[in-house]
This record gives C-alpha cells, structure tokens and sequence, in this order.
C-alpha cells in the first residue's frame, strides 16, 4: 500500500512537471474555422479569408437563423507573406485564435490556381492541427464574397457547400476531392487532378438577398497547376474511367423520343496492352440501370429495348472520347492512362494521340421499366 | 457477600445464589426474580429472566404454571431436591430447548439473550430454558435490492429468523451454520453459513480465523466485520459482498461462497467477492436470458459512463476538439457560449450539487423528499441552463452519468471517487489523464484478492468456464454446472 501511495505520488508529480499536453484551450477561447479561402493580392501577398462560427446566433436548437442578418458565420480577412503567417496574422484583428480542425472547404482562387498550388497546399498538409480531409475547390469569384454568400437553408454557408459538392452520388457530374486524395492523384505518373468549380448564383432570377452555390465544371490540375476545364459530361467519361460512377440520369435519345435511364449500378475495368510501340488500352463498362422516364408513345417492345441499350453505350462512349479529346487537347494525362501502363509495364507512357489508343466496351442493362406497363 | 468474590459455579444455597444474581445484575430495572415453591412441597425455587426478552405467555402457562400446580399431581412431596430436580427437567417442563448450566458466566450471558434460568434450592446447576420472545420487524420485501421477477422476502434483524430463511431453501444436511460470538461486550451471535463439499474447505477455515482474530467491543452491523476480514483494506473497491436478500445468499452459496449472517442486521456478508459480481442481480437467473444478458452488457457500458463521462466531456472539450463530429462541436460549441466559467469548473461544480442531492434525498424523511427533487430537476437543471450559469450539454452529462451509476449500485461509491479522479486529471491533461487513472485503476483491480481469489477473476486471469455467467448470462442448462473457480486456486 506504502508502494502504491509512493508509485501515485510519483506519478503525478511528473505530470505536472511533464506539460506535454498544455494546450488546454476552452471551446470559448476559439473561433471555428468552417471554410478557408486562398487568394494573392496586387501585392503579391497571400490573403485569407476565414468563414468563422459564431456560436452563440446558433444556438437555437434547429440551427436556422431568425433573419438573414442573423448568419451562424461572420468572415474576415488577413493577409501575410505566407500562408502560416497570414493565419497568424488573423489574430491581429480577431478576438481569439483560429481552430482549423473542423476546417471543411478550402477555396483557391483561380489565379493562385493558374500559379501552381503545390506550396499552397503544404501546411495543409503538414500543421498538425489542419484536416487532411477538407475539401478543395476552385472559383473563379472574389473569394470574399463567395464565402460571405448568404445560402438559403443552412446557417453555415460552407456546410451547404460541402453538402452541394457531396451531392455527385446522385448526379455523377462532379467529383468531391478532399486534399490528400488531390495530393495522392497528383503524386502520380499523371500528375493530374479534378477540383470542382464552384460558382455562386441566385436561386431565381429576381431575388438578389440569397445565393446558392453551383458546380458548374471542374478544373483540371496538372502538376499542381490549373490548365484547363472538364464539362460535365466530360467528367462522366472520366469517372467512367476511373471506376467512380455512382448515381446518374442518362438521358437516350431516338429520333425524336428521349428515354432517361437512371444509373443504378455501374462498374468498370481498363486494361492495357502494347504492341508495335503503342499502348492499347480496353475499357470494359458494365452498367445496371431502370428506365425512370420517357418521352415517347411507342410500345416497350424488346427490339425498342435493343435500340436504347446501342444508343446508351453510343453516349457513354461518347462521353469517354470527349474527355480523351480534352487530355489530348491539354497534353495531361486526365484519365490516369499512364499510371495504368506503368503499372504493367514499369515504363512511363508515352503519351500522345499517335501512341495511345482506347478502345471501350459497354455491356449495359435496363433491370426495371418503372410502375407503368407501357 | 462482595461483588468481585462470585464463584465461577453456581451454589447449591438458594440465598446465595439470589444475593449472587441480583450482584451480578445490580439495579436492573427490566431484571425479574420469581419465587415461588415447587408444588405442594416446600422446596423453594425461582426463576430469572429480562424482561422484554422473553415471551411471558409461555413461562406463565407452560413453566409457572406446571411447576407450581400440576407436580403435585405426580410428585409425592417428601422427595429431596435433587430428586425434584431431575423430575422437573425430565417430565415437567414442556419447553423444547432445556440446557443444565453449571457455570455462572454462561448463565448470565444466556439470561441476557433472553431464557429464563431456573434455580432450585439445595440444587447446584440452573435449568435454561429458552422462551425467547422479543418483538421484531417481519419479514418484508428489502428496499436496497428490489425485484420485479424472483422471491421478496428480506432478512430481518433477527439471526435465528434469518438462518431459517437459508435453512428453508436448501434442505439438505451439507448446509452447516457454524456460529461464534464476537464483540467483546456486545457478545453479537453470527453465524457461518456454507455448503460443506461446496465450499472449499481452506476458504471456510480461513473465514473462521479472520473472524476470530476480530478484536472489537461490540459489532451493530455486518459492515464491521466486513471491515475487518476483507482483503484490500485501503480499496475502494469491496472486496466483501453483502446482500438483503435469502435467496441471493443462497445462490452464491450454491456456487461455492461462505455467507455470514450478524445478529441485528438485515445485511448478510458474502465472501469471496469478485468484481464481476457488481454486474450481476438476482433478476438475471430468474428471468429469461436474452434480455438480461443485454442488460447486463449494459451495466458494463454503465460503469464507463458512469466513472468517465464527465472527464470525456471535459477532454474533448478543452483538449481535443477535434475528435467531435462537427455538428456536435456546433451545438456544443452554441450550448458553451457565455458561460462564465471554464467546463473543468462547470462539471466540478454539476458533480457536487449531485453528490448533495442524492445524500439529502437519502436522509431525508419521506414527505419532505418531494422538495428535494423539485430543487434538484427545476433549479439546478432547468434554471442554471436558462441563466446562463450551466451549458445544458453538461446538464445531460452528468444526468446520464448519476443515472448510469444507478445500475451498479453495488460499487457506486468507488465509482464515485474514481468519476472526481477521472474529472480532475482529464482537466489538468485531457485524454492522457483519463487513460492513466484508467491504468491505475486496472493496476489495482488486478492486484486485489479476495479470500485467495483474484478480484477479477474470471476475467483476469481467464477462466473460460466460467465466462458463461460474466458478460452474459448463458441459459440455465449450460449454466447448471457450477463455477470451477472457487474450488481451484485461480
């Protein structure tokens, strides 16, 4: 018993000599970063903008604000040589230090994005108390007003902005990427990456007091710089290629009638051979879907079936050409075509119009024609 | 005659043996003397007894009333004392339990339990015959261990009633109730109860020795022995188990235990005492498995929530902030603005009102408990959240961790005192001082044993056949070979 009084003594004696974990800090004593945005002003320097919580307007239990002047969030500005040293510099005007680990979005201007973000993207990265899991996104807005949007339904602009991005598992039009999937797509032989762009627009034409947030394309990074823009469709073909499909409406037209068909299960395989020194690649694509709409009078019948099935894959094909055409175009390897040779062949592609070929399979399927029998 | 000159045995003089007893009793004022003569005959005798203590019925019908009227029916009264003596204990006396005491000291003790000594002139030994009759509490459902399913009757303060209740459940002559005396001047009865070729035989002996090196003056509740036969004298945790209830007694001494059983309390002791036995109530065996075998998972989540969850709250909100979902850290966050003081203060402060309330509810009188939980639920709850003073977040914590504590009331006073060990070191370094007072304390739970067997056995050292009845309480016909653990040295 002496022993163990002795042993307990002993150890909280360290304890307070050993301050390994001083940083005690009260959640009243921080102000919760929800969205960063990264900018260059005429000066060269790096400015901030912080999308910060203001705990106490939210603190009605449904979480909607009173009025619009009664935001969940307030933004403010800093500026410094940096980006360490612009947050740093934040607490020269604001009241408490910035807490960066609820940190969900992470808005680069176009022209910081045109420059290259491989540095930008360091101490989100490296400083421990930063998410390796928020997610970038591009706009070509002043940031300042994109992140001080006043959104319609929730009292934090960035968590609908995160919300709106998520939303790709029911269109499959855009692609969510948080910073170590953007850092992990660039570390590779193809050196290239998808951000979403984001844009804000009034939800209707006359009214002007709130804004939305709209994914209007995405941005292609190679090597850490922003070269150029995928449509959406050209992001289908890429998440085609990348195996990502998830929910989506394939409208298929004959003639004059249009059928939607909704993606209900999809899966895709790509291969790779060589042969005369260029590198043929298959790219197999099996996908489920149910007939969700139609604008036509004809029968259902098993040659109709037939038809929209060819025209199906005829848009998916076509959909993987067109991103094809763009990498061509911007001489980056969107698709990852060359990780996928390298991994067969240890030898970087070569990676041109001439050398590359890909040749696509698609064996698509209608499982359900909804709860009308015609 | 002087006082501290009484012989050890009693004398055949009449007089000396009533100046020798009203010596012994001084001034009694419940003490009473009846003389009367034998029969017809002229041979004088008396009776002694406490008043209060005896059952007055039975010595006026079934002692006074032969003694003085229907001997001389049979008795012829020229025979000598001696003679009337043995006839008097052999055919006379109706009662069932007649002991021939010779020595002084034994015959007081036995007045003061409550028989009636009876002295015969010329006869050098007293006939005790027990009439014990006093008034008691019945037996009534206990309030500590309340049972929706399963037997509810309660011990009462009276030892004979009590092993009668052991005795009723299991009839069979291996159930031995061995009982000795303790307190120095209290002389309180208890008894050993056990299952011999159940029990082992070392645990039983060691039982004896630990009672009998018991130096105490007087013994009121069964907490004193508890205190002095128990293994870890400085844990928190109790190493001794007790329990209201007959049928708990007996299943555990169905499973090996000794139970000891102090006259004038309801509390029988239990020994060995293991941990896991915190978890587990009555209720489980009688009723089905499956429910209670969640329920008893639930009690282990309990003790968690009940020791940490404060402590939990304070970490991640002073330490780790980061570990939060965000929208919980949201509301958190939202509930925390404008509290004045730190969450270490606040919790502190939320524990303590607590710890007042529920000792206040205890000693209360019933009528005015009412107040007690208007103050509790509507000032301290609902007030301070709406003043400002409290977050409500905190307000939650801490009602959920009373409630948790609840369903293990067994140990709640260790987890009382490892909840403000928790609370304080997770203030002064977050999760790190909660993982440590967590160490420390299964450092000391493996350490502990109770009568030869480790306390967190079977857990710890492992005894698979005796898991069945840990986390789960396995169905009755796997579970009807009885633990091995406390027949081999685990």
């Amino acid at each position: 018993m002496k022993k163990f009084v002795f042993y307990l003594t002993l150890i909280l004696l360290t304890l307070a000599f050993l301050t390994g974990c001083w940083n005690r800090k009260e959640l009243n004593d921080i102000l919760i970063v929800q969205a960063v945005g990264i900018d260059k002003n005429q000066s060269g320097q790096f400015k901030l903008t912080y999308q910060v919580l203001k705990p106490k307007v939210l603190k009605t239990p449904t979480n909607i604000p009173s009025s619009s002047q009664q935001k969940g969030v307030w933004c403010f500005s800093s500026t410094g040589k940096s980006i360490f040293d612009a947050i740093r510099n934040a607490t020269l005007s604001s009241d408490k230090k910035l807490f960066f680990s609820h940190n969900k979005i992470i808005v680069i201007s176009e022209k910081v994005a045109h420059q290259g973000i491989e540095n930008v993207l360091d101490i989100f990265l490296r400083y421990h108390e930063f998410r390796p899991d928020a997610y970038l996104i591009v706009t070509s807005d002043d940031i300042e007003k994109f992140l001080n949007s006043n959104v319609p339904i929730e009292s934090i602009p960035a968590k609908e902005l995160e919300n709106v991005i998520k939303n790709y598992f029911a269109n499959s039009k855009t692609l969510p990427i948080s910073i170590y999937e953007f850092q992990k797509m660039s570390n590779t032989k193809s050196k290239t990456a998808p951000v979403p762009f984001v844009t804000i627009k009034s939800p209707l034409k006359q009214s002007s007091q709130s804004q939305m947030f709209y994914v209007e394309k995405m941005a292609v990074f190679s090597n850490y710089k922003l070269v150029g823009y995928l449509t959406h469709e050209e992001l289908r073909g890429l998440l085609w290629a990348a195996g990502k499909i998830k929910r989506g409406i394939y409208p298929v037209k004959l003639g004059k009638d249009i059928f939607s068909l909704e993606l209900i299960q999809s899966g895709s395989n790509i291969n790779v051979k060589r042969k005369l020194g260029k590198a043929f690649f298959t790219l197999q694509i099996t996908t489920e879907t149910n007939l969700g709409e139609k604008y036509s009078n004809s029968y259902i019948s098993s040659s109709l079936v037939e038809k929209i099935k060819k025209e199906f894959s005829k848009s998916i094909r076509n959909d993987v050409q067109k991103v094809l055409k763009k990498s061509f175009e911007l001489n980056c390897d969107i698709l990852h075509l060359g990780d996928i040779y390298y991994s067969s062949y240890k030898k970087p592609l070569n990676f041109d119009k001439n050398s590359v070929s890909v040749s696509i399979v698609v064996k698509p399927f209608i499982r359900r024609f909804g709860m009308m029998k015609e | 005659m002087k006082k501290g000159s009484i012989s050890n045995s009693i004398t055949p003089f009449y007089d000396q043996n009533i100046q020798n007893i009203k010596n012994e009793f001084g001034n009694f004022s419940d003490l009473i003397i009846r003389e009367f003569k034998i029969g017809s005959s002229n041979i004088r005798s008396f009776l002694v007894m406490i008043d209060g203590l005896v059952d007055k019925m039975v010595i006026n019908e079934h002692i006074l009333k032969p003694l003085m009227r229907d001997i001389s029916i049979y008795k012829k009264d020229q025979s000598t004392c001696e003679e009337m003596y043995i006839f008097i204990k052999e055919n006379i006396l109706y009662s069932h339990c007649i002991t021939e005491e010779r020595d002084w000291a034994k015959t007081v003790h036995c007045i003061l339990c409550g028989d009636v000594a009876l002295f015969i002139d010329g006869v050098d030994r007293c006939l005790l015959i027990s009439v014990r009759g006093w008034e008691s509490r019945g037996i009534e459902e206990p309030n500590t261990e309340v049972v929706v399913r399963g037997p509810r009757e309660g011990f009462t303060e009276n030892l004979r009633t009590n092993t009668a209740l052991i005795r009723r459940k299991i009839r069979d002559p291996k159930l031995k109730i061995e009982s000795i005396k303790i307190g120095k001047i209290s002389k309180t009865d208890i008894a050993i109860c056990y299952i011999e070729s159940v029990a082992k035989k070392e645990l039983v002996d060691e039982v004896k020795r630990r009672l009998e090196k018991i130096d105490m003056e007087y013994i009121l509740e069964s907490g004193y022995i508890e205190s002095f036969i128990e293994d870890g004298k400085y844990s928190i945790f109790p190493t001794v188990g007790n329990s209201e209830k007959p049928d708990v007694v007996v299943g555990k001494l169905m499973e090996g235990r000794v139970a000891i059983l102090v006259d004038g309390t309801p509390f029988a002791l239990t020994i060995p005492y293991l941990f896991v036995e915190a978890f587990q109530t009555s209720e489980d065996y009688y009723s089905r498995p499956y429910y209670y075998s969640i329920v008893r998972l639930l009690r282990y989540f309990s003790f968690f929530v009940a020791t940490t969850l404060p402590a939990l709250y304070i970490a991640v909100t002073t330490f780790h902030q980061e570990l939060l979902p965000t929208s919980l850290l949201i509301s958190i966050a939202s509930a925390q603005a404008g509290i004045p003081f730190p969450s270490f203060a606040e919790t502190l402060t939320m524990l303590v009102i607590y710890e007042i309330l529920k000792e206040a509810g205890v000693r209360l009188p019933r009528p005015v408990g009412q107040a007690i939980s208007i103050v509790g639920a509507l000032v301290i709850g609902e007030a301070s959240v709406s003043a400002g003073l409290i977050g409500a977040p905190m307000v939650v914590t801490v009602a959920f961790t009373a409630i948790s504590a609840f369903m293990i009331p067994a140990i709640s006073d260790a987890v009382t005192i490892i909840r403000f060990a928790c609370v304080v070191m997770s203030a002064i370094c977050g999760l790190y001082g909660i993982m440590l007072i967590w160490i420390l304390m299964i450092i000391h739970l493996c350490s502990l044993k109770s009568f030869g067997i480790n306390y967190l056995a079977p857990i710890a050292p492992m005894v698979v056949h005796d898991l069945r009845d840990v986390f789960v309480r396995l169905p009755w016909r796997i579970l009807k070979k009885r633990p091995i653990i406390f027949n081999k040295n685990f």
